[in-house]
Formats: structure tokens, C-alpha cells, sequence
């Protein structure tokens, strides 16, 4: 169960977008990798209830996270009433970018993924972000998942129930925001924003928004509802209720005795109660205030002067990948904003961090901002006059980078960056001199830094005054003459993302004093210090982030119906003036900065290096029973450590048809397969036995019995790229007789031969696609091998292998897409292997893998397009609704042969494609082929129904 | 042929189910005075065991109940230990053996104690229909059943009456003889929330039970009218005692709260360290009561007065019990802890498979704890301390 991270919500959005792209290597012989870049010293620290793996850098932050996790444990207990009695495996990572790097879960990870509890081995995985409060949060969030998913088991055990479901997902992560932090500005900017804008979805119908952060956000609006009209102990006996039904919705009527559409009504009508009223103060972004960008999600706006112009530079998703864009400032809102450098498709610029790093340009044109690039983030200059990356720079001992801002001589760079320990400072980083110099070193999170225009002070929002404590954040000056840190904020409010005026006389802020995240300004006086008041300047209903100057328009960002818009407020400073909502400053520090708790020191608290904990992830055994191949028995195992760095495979099957078979029909597979350094390998050896139907040679049956080993290397250059090798040794025997496959039709060419065959091949494959509800919709895949095979004992088989497989994808529109494929196999020698196509997958018109032939060509073009967003059927006992149904207009062209190439096939026609639960896709084709060697179109028309993605 | 042997694989397999629900004792349990026959141990709820069983305990044996319990435990009559499970069955164990001598699968579960009266046991069902009844343990039936809603608390039997609370939010009096309803107590339908999980107890003019609206009710016995009620500051989901002229209960605000059993007044309260779900006992001077936060607590009955506190590892949800000079205590840490009632001094604890949340009981020299791996243990003392 991955969690999403509080502090970016807009992650999901995008997720949603590109969530489909591939696991890595999981489809065919593309896929994107995950790659192991940090070689890892895992340590295993042991509580109480926890074994906390860390690595030795972490250790300070490790000791931090023991302690938030016993004290969420001692509040959970009471909550649940319940304990876990296993010990929890939490492993934390010090950055999110070594979290990516984790072998516990197999897919990837994206950048909003907060956390994550995974129940087959009971595992709660956490990265640091620089905020030990999110970190807090993060921790018992998923500590919610474990005690939850431990309470209901229980329940149902009780009452000797299977323990075969759970609760709604809304009721699983509704809880766990709950239970785990404050109602804060960002909840409450969602819910208001779906609130005025209308878009809040009931309980009845809450699959609509399945595993969305606005379904984390309602379902916790849901359970503080529930808590506060009913009591807090109805939240318990839902689950303690659980064994009562099946439906969720009738214990949620038998605990509170309302069902989900009366609940809906009193919910609903309680939130327009109380948010509707706010119009009457406050606006939505859209009444008053100019746009500036509407597409897609947008953070960080810059603006830059070029003579006249006024260009805004800022970091954007608007097709899936994110990129920085540029708009001018004058722009009507239907232009469309040109793109700068497109992200997520090199190995330069992996992930730009939206919402968490800003740009800055500098005045002479050179755009400053920071991407994942490798190991870690690397900074970037780029000119925007000659649109070219200047520099990059990587730093050995930083992992994240953020938020880079320059002095006012262009020469040197402030920004916030993450080290392997974790702790989240300020750096200066002499672009002239290339020195990098730590500015903050402590505990605090220090973020947003933005150098004033005299160049003797650094703004930036911090959690160390004692605020931060509960995760406010307050602004702070470091001057740099005296090496000091001033405050120039101090509440319980939160603020953030502080910019001087160009004149530095001004500063420009977010707040979210009265609930909601909005803009503020305060006076800035000669010395750099902050005037005693500051006044409102936006009064959205929702939230405004990222204020910039340009001029005396202010630009910045707004969330309205659940969008992050780019938009403007002219004569900022009129605006000011004519404020009448305003704060005071004049504050004295009374408190010290807050120390956050650890568990160091305490005695029962031991540690000890990782050695590896194996435990089994898959135990399954089967009977099949097959006209063709008779009845086969077997089991499959498999194994990996906590960490998920190794894992073992264990298959076992017997094919034997009668008792005498039983020896000679056993099959064995023994796999290992490791990820924990960069290069990945795996091995194994193998014996099987048993009948055989080869695909390729139609009609044929024979026995073979084949043993042997494999190796097999592979090496990601980066997430994109990777170069692959495998060998492998095999004894193979192949036996056609009557006696070897008695009750089998009998071959009509003598098969039976023996050899000993070494293979060898190389491969090298790129991919960087999109994926969307059935298939890649941008980018392109790659993938090129080369292969020997030779039987080095009888001499019976040598061929060699060539594989080219080309396809790209080009974006039309947000959700179309035009791809095409190419395709180039070729086998050639004694007894080299055939090909096969035909069907849904590749050549659409021919039966299923009918074409066959020792070398293969094929091209396939294909428009995709959305044809139906839902489709709802309604019944006497319930009802059925389909939701994103695409359609696709397709031309392929293509033949397989072994010695003469005879004619080119092809075909022409329409299909439907249909996602269900993103695990398979149902696909209906429709068309004509053509035929005559591509001289005339079938005189009826083919149909084909079959399962797959699209190339 | 086939037919015949299906039939005869059906017949064995009714037989066989027979055999797994069967519950006929042979005679009437013989009344003993350390009996257990309902939860609490009697009208007040005191949950102070009749018998003295004095720590160090050894294990004479451990039954398999087939099923998980609530917080409520087994009843005692004579030689016979009576537990429902949360699956609908009614297990009879020997005592001294302990040996099943039946069992009875109801079909819904049972969170409350059985009621035992002579031939008769009473028990009340959560999620079906008739959720009261009397079952006969000589003749093997059910004697009769009562509509009255999903019941998840313990029956009281007073003077030949049978008192229910549900989740509905009724207070039901019934006739133990027949189940036929004399008078039925609601709660106010226009409370934000009126199920009931407390049990009733009583002194014999008032019947008394906390509501999760956070409320204690006290109700006539006899006519089923209100006479008073008063308010805590969370719900209550423990089941109050009844003695020493005042009503004990606890409440989901953290605080422990004593009421005067004759007007309701407020006579003192206590800011224990946490949530409390679980009910207590009352001894002649002293309450004991464990809460979410590990702790368990022993009070001045007359002031609240924190006397001593110690700490388990873990949440306690059941109510403890008092047997002779000891304390008994179930943790979710697996552990039953023995305490000295004086002094709160640590004397004994025994390390289960599985949580414990249900409370223990005591009878003879017996103590029987219920252990959520579904496992039932007797314990007998072991010599001098």
C-alpha cells in the first residue's frame, strides 16, 4: 500500500498520469530500470516493538525515528486497542532518492510516495525528507496500516472468519491521516476547494476516486466527522463491527446507524454549512485574478526581463512528463506555454521536483534549477538566451538538492540540500570558484532560501523555532556579514516560500494564518530587517504558493477545482496599500528552538549489522490437468530477504503419465536472482522433462528432456539504458517415437536428437515511454541483441540471432497518441529457431503466431485516442460501469519467412481497448487484411478479441 | 449401490455434526458457593471471585474453545466451567477434568457471559434475530427465545428476572421463567448516538449501564422508569459495579467515575492515564481497574484516592479480578499479572500463547483464564510463595 506524501498532493495528480509506466524489465525485454546506485551498509537498530534498518550515515536520524515510532506506538495501542505482537520491520531511507533505490517492492516509486506498508512481510517503508514532523507523520501513518490490518485479522479470527478482506481503501487511508496527523492548510484546501467548486465526492461513490489524495483527504474528513457527530469510539467499532458483514456499507450502518447515502447528506450539508459562507470574505483564484497558465500542473513561476519582455520560466506537467515551460507575462490565457527543457526522458534530467525546488534566474539570463540526474540531484545553469545547459554540477556528499536562488552578482547560489545523514541545511555554492560552503548545520529543516538584493541576507522558512515542534514553520534572516540567524517570523502559523522585491524593500510570502494558505507581504526596512506588520494580499478560499515579483505584478500559484494554476495580481503594491486584513510582527522569542526526541542512550535499544532476514514470499501448489499434456502436479516457491536485495525460486513439477515416468518426468528450477549492487545477475539451473509443443514448428510433438545452468548479467547505464548478457548450458534430448509420446499424435518428422547447446547473447535496450490506460503514449523503446548458439558436443544446432525492435510514440493531444513499431528478426544456421506472429499483438488479421519463419519483419502504426470515458449499466441487482475505453485506428505490414520471401501481409481496421484494475487489458479489433501481396483488401472483415497491452 | 453409499456419507456426516453440537448434561449442575453464574459474579458486578485463589499458580490443563472471547468470560456452576465464543458456541468443560462435556453451536456470536440457573442457561446473541433465550441443559432444548435486538453485553439475573441491555439502546427486563418482555427502557432517540455495550448492574432497587454517548442510566427494577442519570465526558463502554451505595464506571475521556447508586450525583472522579474500555473491581474498599495505557490502578473507593499503580506491557481491556489478596490482570502483552490488592506488590504472572482481553474467573480453588490463542486454562495454586 504506497502512501502519498502530505506535503506535495499535486505528486498524485501527475502520478495518475504516468502511474501505468512499467515496473522495471517487466514487460517483454523493455522496461525501465530501478537503479541500484548506493551501495548500502545496512545496520539493523532493535526497540522494543521495532527492528529499524538503517545505514551507518543515518544513524542520528535512525535513533529519531525509533523514538517517533515508540511513542506512535503507544498512542496507536490505546487507539486500537489492540498491540501488534511481532516485531515491525521499519526501514527507513535518509532521502527520498535512496527510498527509489529499494529492492522491497518491485515497481517504482514516484516522487509523491511518502511511505509505504507492505503486508506480506509486514514491512513499513519510510524515507526522511528534511522534516522531522512529515517524518512523524509518515511513521504513524503507516503504523495506522499495521495496527489496522492487525486489528481486523484479529476480529475476523475471533470469529473464525477468513481473513480474505479489508475495508474500503477510503476507510483504510482515511484513517490512517486521522490517526496520525492534525486537520492542516492542505486538508483543508482540498475539502474547500471541492466543497465551493463542487466536485466533493460522496461515500456512495467513492471508487470514483480510488486511491487519489483527494480520497485520502475525504476519507480522514469522513472519520473526523464521524468522530465528532457520533464519537470517536464509533471509529473503533468499525472495525471491531467488521465481522458483521460483508459490505462495509452495512457496518458502517449497523455502527453508526446511518447508510452511506443518509451519512452523505449529513456530511455534505455540514461542510457546505460550513465552507459556503466563506465567499462572502474570501474568493476562488479565479474571480479575482488574472491567469496566466491553466493547463496541467504548474509550481515555481520565475519571471525574467528581457528588454520589454516579460518571460515567466516555471516547472510544469502537462503531458505526463514534467518540464520547465515559458510563458510571457502578457500572455491571453489560451496560449500555450512553449516548452524549455522537456524532463523525464534523459538521463540529465530524470524528475524535476516539482513543487519542492524552485528556479531562479539571475539577470543575466541564466535559469538555476536542480533535477535528479543519477546518484543524486544535480544543479543546472541554462541559458535562456542561447538555449543551451551551461554547466552541471553534482556534489559528492549531497543527495537532494532544492530550491536554488542567486546572489544579486550572479557569481554564487544559496539552496537547501539533503545529505546522506539526512539533515536538510542551507549551502552556498561559488559557481566562479566552484567551492561549496554549509551555511546551517543542525536537525532543523531549512528550506526556500531567497538571497536579498543588498546580497547581505538569506531568507528562508525553518521548523527550528519551538513551533517546530508541531511542523510550523517560520521565517529566519542569516546574515552573512555576522554569520547570525534572526527571526523574522514567529507563531504558530506556517510559513513559507519568503521572495524579496527586485528593490529588496519588499518580501512576499505564503502564510496560512485563518486556515488557508495565502499570500502575504511585509516591508523590508534599510538595515534588512522586517517591518513590525504584514498584510494579506490574496483572500483565496483555497490556497495561493510560490509568489514571485514581476515588477509590481505578483505572480504566483493557485489551486482551484483541484488544479495548480499560474496566475497574476497587478499593482501588488496598490494591493498592499489598500489591505485591510494585516498581523502584527512584534513578537519577542520566548522560547527555545525545540529538540526533536531520540532513542539513543536508552539501554535495551541494541543495533547490529544486517545479515540478511530470508522469508517466504510465495508458496503455491497446483494440479493441471490438460487434454494434450495429461496431468502435471507441482509447487513454486519463493524467497527474498527483508530488504528484498536477494531472492530464491524453487519450482518443482512432475509430468509423469504413469508410475514408471515418475523419476524420468520430474522437473526442477532453481533460481537466484540478486539486486542489491548496481549490477544485477542472476542464476540458476534447471532440469525439465516432459512433452513438448513447439510453437514454432507446427504440429509437432516431442519429448525432451533438458538440463542445464544459466547466467545472466545486467547493467543499467541509468533508468533509461541498460546493457544485458546472458549465457547459459543446456543438455537438451529430443525424442519423437511412438513409445516417448504414447497417447500423442506422432510427428511426422523425425525430431529425436541430442545436444549440448552454449548460448551466448548481448542486448542493449532503451526505454523511456509514457504509459497510458492501455499502452505507451510518448517516448520511445529500443532494443537491439545479438546472439550464438551452438550445440558444442554433436554439432546438431549453430545459428546466430538478430533482434531490432524499434517503436515510438508520439503525443497528439493529453490522451492521443500516434505510435509505430519496426520490427527486424533474423535466425539463421542449423537448426536455428523459428519466429512466430500473427493476431492481436502484431500482425492483426492472421490467426494467432500462423506466420512463421526463421526471419521476420513487421511495422505496425497505430492512432490512439480516448472513445469513452465511462460507460454505466444499470441492473435489477446492481450495476456494471467501464470506465476508459480507448479506441485506436491501426496499419500493420509485415511476413515471416524461412529461405524465400514470398509476399508482404498486412491489415487495416479499428479497435476497442479496455483497462481493467490496471492489471489487463481486453482488446477487440476489427478490419481487413490485405491480401495479394498488398494489392487487395479482404472482401468481408476480421475480428479479434484477445488481452494484452498495446505495443 | 452409489446411492446407498451417499446416503450412508450423508448420515455419517449429519451424525458426525451431531456430535461436534451436542450439549445435554445429565443432571442439574449442583450449586456450589463459589459459583460463578453470571458476569461480575453477582447483581453488583464486583467482579470479586466467592473463593480464594491465591498466587503461585500451576496449569492443570488447557481446553480448545474453537473460537476467539470477548472481554466478558465463562460462568461456573458446580463442577462445570460454561464459555461462550465469539463463533455462537456454548462450550460445557469438567472442571476437574477438563474435558468438553458438549457443545451447543447457536449460530451468532456470544459476547456476553452466560447466564447459569440450575437446568437453565441464558444467553444473549449478537446479529440474529432472537437474541435472547434459555437453553436447558437436561432436556437439550431451547426452552424459549426473545426478538430483542443484537445484544453484545451480559445478561444480570435478579429475583427470577432477566436483565439485557442492546445496541439498539434499550434496557430489557424479561421473564427468566418464559422470556416473555415486562417492561423495555429506551433511550432517547434523539441522542447523537444510543447504542449500548455496557452491561446492567444493579443493587437491587436500580438498574444501571453506561451508553456511548457517554450517559449512566439508573432505572427502577421494577418499573422500568428512569430515576436518574449522569454524564462523563466520553463514551462508556465498561460495564459499571454497583456496591458500597455507588455506581463505578469508567469512560473513554480517561476519567474514572463513582456516582452516588441512589441519586446519581457526582461523588468523585479520577484522571487515570488513559482510555478506559475495560470494567473494574470492587472490592470493600478499594476499586481496580486497568486502562489503554498499560496501567492499572487501584482507588479509594470512598475518595478516588490513586492508592498504587503499577504497569503491564501492554493495553488491558478486561476487568481484572479480585481473589482473596491478589489482583489478577490480563494484558494484550500475553501475560496474566497477580498483584497484592494491599499494596499493588508484584506476585505472580504467567506468559500465554495469544493476548489475554478477557477477564479471568475464579471458583473453588480454581482460576480459569482465557487466552485469545481460543485456549481455556485452569490453574490451581502451587504451594507458598
Amino acid at each position: 500500500m504506497w502512501d502519498l506524501s502530505l506535503k506535495t498532493p499535486l505528486y498524485y495528480l501527475v502520478l495518475s498520469l504516468t502511474c501505468v509506466s512499467p515496473a522495471s524489465a517487466q514487460f517483454f525485454y523493455f522496461g525501465q530500470n530501478k537503479v541500484q546506485y548506493t551501495d548500502f551498509d545496512w545496520h539493523v537498530l532493535k526497540t522494543e516493538h521495532f527492528d529499524i534498518y538503517y545505514y551507518p550515515e543515518m544513524i542520528d536520524l535512525a535513533e529519531r525515528g525509533a523514538f517517533l515510532a515508540e511513542e506512535s506506538y503507544r498512542v496507536l495501542e490505546q487507539k486500537f486497542s489492540h498491540n501488534v505482537t511481532n516485531r515491525i520491520p521499519l526501514i527507513f531511507y535518509s532521502s527520498h532518492l535512496h527510498f527509489q533505490q529499494t529492492n522491497t517492492t518491485p515497481g517504482f516509486i514516484p516522487e509523491g510516495v511518502g511511505g509505504f506498508f507492505e503486508f506480506l512481510k509486514g514491512r513499513v517503508v519510510i524515507p526522511y525528507d528534511g522534516s522531522m514532523w512529515d517524518f512523524r507523520h509518515v511513521i504513524r501513518h503507516e503504523l495506522v496500516h499495521v495496527f489496522m490490518h492487525s486489528k481486523i485479522n484479529r476480529v475476523l479470527l475471533d470469529h473464525r472468519l477468513s481473513q480474505d478482506h479489508l475495508p474500503p481503501l477510503w476507510f483504510v487511508e482515511g484513517l490512517a491521516e486521522y490517526w496520525s496527523t492534525a486537520w492542516d492548510a492542505q486538508a483543508e484546501m482540498v475539502i474547500r476547494d471541492a466543497v465551493v467548486s463542487n466536485y466533493l465526492v460522496p461515500l456512495n461513490d467513492m471508487d470514483q476516486i480510488f486511491g487519489t489524495f483527494l480520497m485520502y483527504k475525504e476519507g480522514q474528513n469522513v472519520l473526523q466527522f464521524v468522530s465528532e457527530r457520533y464519537g470517536e469510539e464509533k471509529i473503533l467499532l468499525l472495525m471491531e463491527n467488521f465481522w458483521k458483514a460483508s459490505s462495509f456499507d452495512e457496518i458502517f450502518k449497523l455502527t453508526i446507524d446511518r447508510n452511506y447515502r443518509e451519512f452523505d447528506r449529513e456530511w455534505t450539508y455540514a461542510l457546505k454549512k460550513k465552507y459556503y459562507p466563506l465567499l462572502a470574505a474570501a474568493d476562488q483564484p479565479s474571480a479575482v485574478s488574472k491567469p496566466i497558465v491553466m493547463e496541467g500542473f504548474n509550481s515555481k513561476p520565475v519571471c525574467y526581463h528581457s528588454g520589454d519582455r516579460k518571460d515567466i520560466y516555471f516547472i510544469g506537467n502537462h503531458t505526463g512528463y514534467t518540464s520547465i515551460f515559458r510563458i510571457p507575462l502578457d500572455s491571453a490565457s489560451e496560449k500555450k506555454a512553449a516548452t524549455v527543457l522537456e524532463g523525464e526522458k534523459t538521463d540529465e534530467f530524470e524528475a524535476f521536483h516539482i513543487f519542492q525546488s524552485k528556479l531562479d534566474i539571475s539577470p543575466d539570463g541564466i535559469l538555476a534549477f536542480v533535477t535528479k540526474s543519477g546518484e543524486n540531484d544535480a544543479l543546472h545553469l541554462y541559458d535562456v538566451k542561447s538555449d543551451r545547459v551551461l554547466e552541471t554540477y553534482h556534489f559528492k556528499d549531497l543527495v537532494v538538492l532544492g530550491s536554488p536562488s542567486w546572489a544579486p552578482d550572479g557569481k554564487r547560489l544559496v539552496m537547501n540540500a539533503v545529505d546522506k545523514s539526512g539533515t536538510s541545511d542551507l549551502y552556498i555554492w561559488d559557481v566562479e570558484k566552484s567551492i561549496l560552503t554549509r551555511l546551517t548545520n543542525d536537525v532543523y529543516d531549512d528550506r526556500d532560501p531567497d538571497w536579498s538584493p543588498s546580497g547581505d541576507e538569506i531568507v528562508f522558512a525553518s521548523d527550528r523555532s519551538s513551533f517546530g515542534e508541531h511542523g510550523k514553520y517560520n521565517l529566519f534572516v542569516y546574515h552573512l556579514r555576522k554569520h547570525d540567524i534572526t527571526y523574522l517570523t514567529y507563531g504558530a502559523d506556517s510559513y513559507s516560500a519568503p521572495r524579496f522585491s527586485p528593490d529588496g524593500r519588499s518580501m512576499v510570502f505564503t502564510c496560512d494564518h485563518d486556515g488557508a494558505r495565502n499570500i502575504w507581504m511585509m516591508k523590508i526596512d534599510s538595515t534588512g530587517s522586517g517591518s513590525k506588520e504584514m498584510r494579506k494580499i490574496t483572500d483565496f478560499t483555497t490556497a495561493a504558493f510560490d509568489p514571485t515579483f514581476a515588477d509590481s505584478t505578483l505572480v504566483f500559484v493557485a489551486f482551484e477545482n483541484f488544479r495548480f494554476q499560474i496566475r497574476s495580481v497587478p499593482d501588488l503594491y496598490a494591493v498592499y496599500d489598500s489591505s485591510t486584513q494585516s498581523r502584527s510582527l512584534d513578537f519577542v522569542v520566548k522560547d527555545k528552538p525545540w529538540t526533536p526526541g531520540s532513542i539513543g542512550g536508552e539501554s535495551e535499544v541494541k543495533s547490529l549489522r544486517y545479515t540478511g532476514e530470508y522469508s517466504l514470499d510465495i508458496a503455491q501448489s497446483q494440479i493441471a490437468t490438460d487434454p494434450v499434456f495429461g496431468t502435471n502436479g507441482g509447487a513454486f516457491l519463493a524467497l527474498s530477504d527483508l530488504l528484498g536485495n536477494e531472492q530464491y525460486y524453487f519450482l518443482i513439477f512432475n509430468t509423469a503419465q504413469s508410475s514408471d515416468e515418475l523419476l524420468s518426468s520430474f522437473n526442477i528450477a532453481i533460481s537466484r536472482i540478486s539486486l542489491q549492487q548496481r549490477t544485477n545477475f542472476a542464476y540458476g539451473i534447471y532440469r525439465f522433462s516432459g512433452r513438448r509443443y513447439d510453437l514454432t514448428d507446427p504440429d509437432q510433438f516431442f519429448f525432451e528432456k533438458v538440463f542445464g545452468g544459466y547466467f545472466t548479467l545486467s547493467y543499467p547505464i541509468s533508468k533509461f539504458r541498460r546493457i544485458a548478457a546472458a549465457i547459459s548450458l543446456s543438455n537438451s534430448q529430443k525424442d519423437a517415437s511412438d513409445q516417448a509420446l504414447a497417447g500423442s499424435e506422432p510427428s511426422n518428422i523425425d525430431l529425436a536428437r541430442r545436444a549440448l547447446f552454449l548460448s551466448n547473447s548481448i542486448s542493449f535496450t532503451h526505454d523511456n515511454s509514457l504509459w497510458g490506460p492501455s499502452g505507451p503514449i510518448d517516448g520511445n523503446r529500443f532494443n537491439a541483441t545479438v546472439g550464438y548458439t551452438t550445440d558444442i558436443q554433436f554439432s546438431n544446432a549453430n545459428y546466430y540471432s538478430v533482434i531490432f525492435d524499434y517503436r515510438q510514440y508520439f503525443r497528439i493531444a493529453e490522451r492521443s497518441a500516434y505510435a509505430a513499431r519496426f520490427w527486424l528478426f533474423f535466425n539463421d544456421g542449423k537448426e536455428a529457431r523459428r519466429f512466430f506472429m500473427g493476431g492481436s499483438w502484431d500482425l492483426r488479421g492472421y490467426d494467432r503466431f500462423s506466420l512463421r519463419g526463421k526471419k521476420l519483419w513487421l511495422t505496425s502504426h497505430e492512432l490512439r485516442f480516448p472513445f469513452l470515458d465511462q460507460v454505466a449499466v444499470r441492473f435489477p441487482f446492481g450495476g456494471l460501469t467501464l470506465v476508459g475505453i480507448r479506441g485506436a485506428l491501426f496499419f500493420d505490414a509485415g511476413n515471416a519467412w524461412d529461405d524465400e520471401y514470398t509476399e508482404t501481409l498486412g491489415s487495416i481496421g479499428a479497435g476497442a481497448r479496455l483497462n481493467l484494475g490496471g492489471a489487463l487489458v481486453l482488446r477487440y479489433d476489427l478490419g481487413k487484411r490485405i491480401e495479394g501481396n498488398f494489392t487487395r483488401l479482404q472482401s468481408g472483415l476480421f475480428s479479434q478479441f484477445f488481452f494484452g497491452w498495446d505495443f | 449401490m452409489g446411492l446407498l453409499k451417499r446416503s450412508i456419507g450423508i448420515l455419517l456426516l449429519i451424525c458426525l455434526h451431531w456430535g461436534c453440537s451436542y450439549l445435554r448434561l445429565q443432571q442439574v449442575p449442583a450449586p456450589a458457593g463459589g459459583d460463578w453464574r453470571m458476569y461480575g459474579g453477582g447483581i453488583g458486578r464486583t467482579n470479586v471471585s466467592h473463593s480464594s485463589v491465591e498466587p503461585p499458580l500451576a496449569m492443570l490443563w488447557e481446553y480448545d474453545a474453537s473460537a476467539g472471547f470477548s472481554p466478558f468470560s465463562g460462568a461456573i456452576a458446580g463442577n462445570y466451567l460454561f464459555v461462550g465464543n465469539l463463533s455462537g458456541e456454548v462450550h460445557v468443560i469438567d472442571i476437574p477434568t477438563g474435558k468438553g462435556m458438549g457443545k451447543y453451536d447457536f449460530g451468532a456470536a456470544i459476547v456476553g457471559t452466560p447466564v447459569v440457573d440450575r437446568d437453565l442457561v441464558y444467553l444473549a446473541l449478537s446479529r440474529t434475530e432472537e437474541s435472547l433465550l434459555a437453553y436447558n441443559l437436561v432436556t437439550a432444548k431451547i426452552e424459549w427465545h426473545a426478538k430483542l435486538g443484537d445484544i453484545e453485553t451480559s445478561p444480570l439475573l435478579m429475583r427470577g428476572r432477566l436483565y439485557v441491555t442492546s445496541l439498539e439502546g434499550s434496557l430489557i427486563c424479561a421473564d427468566a421463567r418464559t422470556g416473555e418482555i415486562i417492561w423495555r427502557f429506551m433511550l432517547p432517540a434523539n441522542l447523537r448516538t444510543r447504542t449500548v455495550r455496557s452491561s446492567p448492574a444493579s443493587d437491587g432497587a436500580v438498574v444501571v449501564f453506561g451508553c456511548d454517548n457517554g450517559d449512566v442510566y439508573a432505572v427502577g427494577v421494577d418499573d422500568g422508569k428512569l430515576r436518574w442519570t449522569s454524564k462523563t465526558g466520553g463514551s462508556v463502554l465498561a460495564s459499571p459495579s454497583v456496591t458500597l451505595g455507588k455506581v463505578f464506571v469508567g469512560s473513554l475521556d480517561n476519567t474514572f467515575y463513582a456516582f452516588d447508586a441512589g441519586s446519581g450525583n457526582l461523588v468523585w472522579k479520577q484522571t487515570l492515564d488513559a482510555r478506559i474500555y475495560a470494567s473494574q473491581a470492587v472490592n470493600d474498599h478499594a476499586v481496580y481497574v486497568g486502562t489503554s495505557g498499560r496501567t492499572v490502578f487501584s482507588l479509594d473507593a470512598q475518595t478516588g484516592r490513586v492508592l498504587w499503580r503499577t504497569t503491564t506491557n501492554s493495553v488491558i481491556n478486561a476487568p481484572p479480578l479480585v481473589s482473596g489478596s491478589a489482583v489478577y490482570v490480563g494484558s494484550l502483552d500475553k501475560t496474566l499479572y497477580a498483584f497484592d490488592s494491599a499494596s499493588g506488590e508484584f506476585l505472580w504472572q504467567y506468559k500465554s500463547e495469544g493476548r489475554i482481553k478477557t477477564m479471568p474467573v475464579a471458583a473453588g480453588q480454581y482460576l480459569f483464564l482465557f487466552a485469545e490463542d481460543r485456549s481455556v486454562m485452569a490453574f490451581k495454586h502451587s504451594g507458598p510463595p
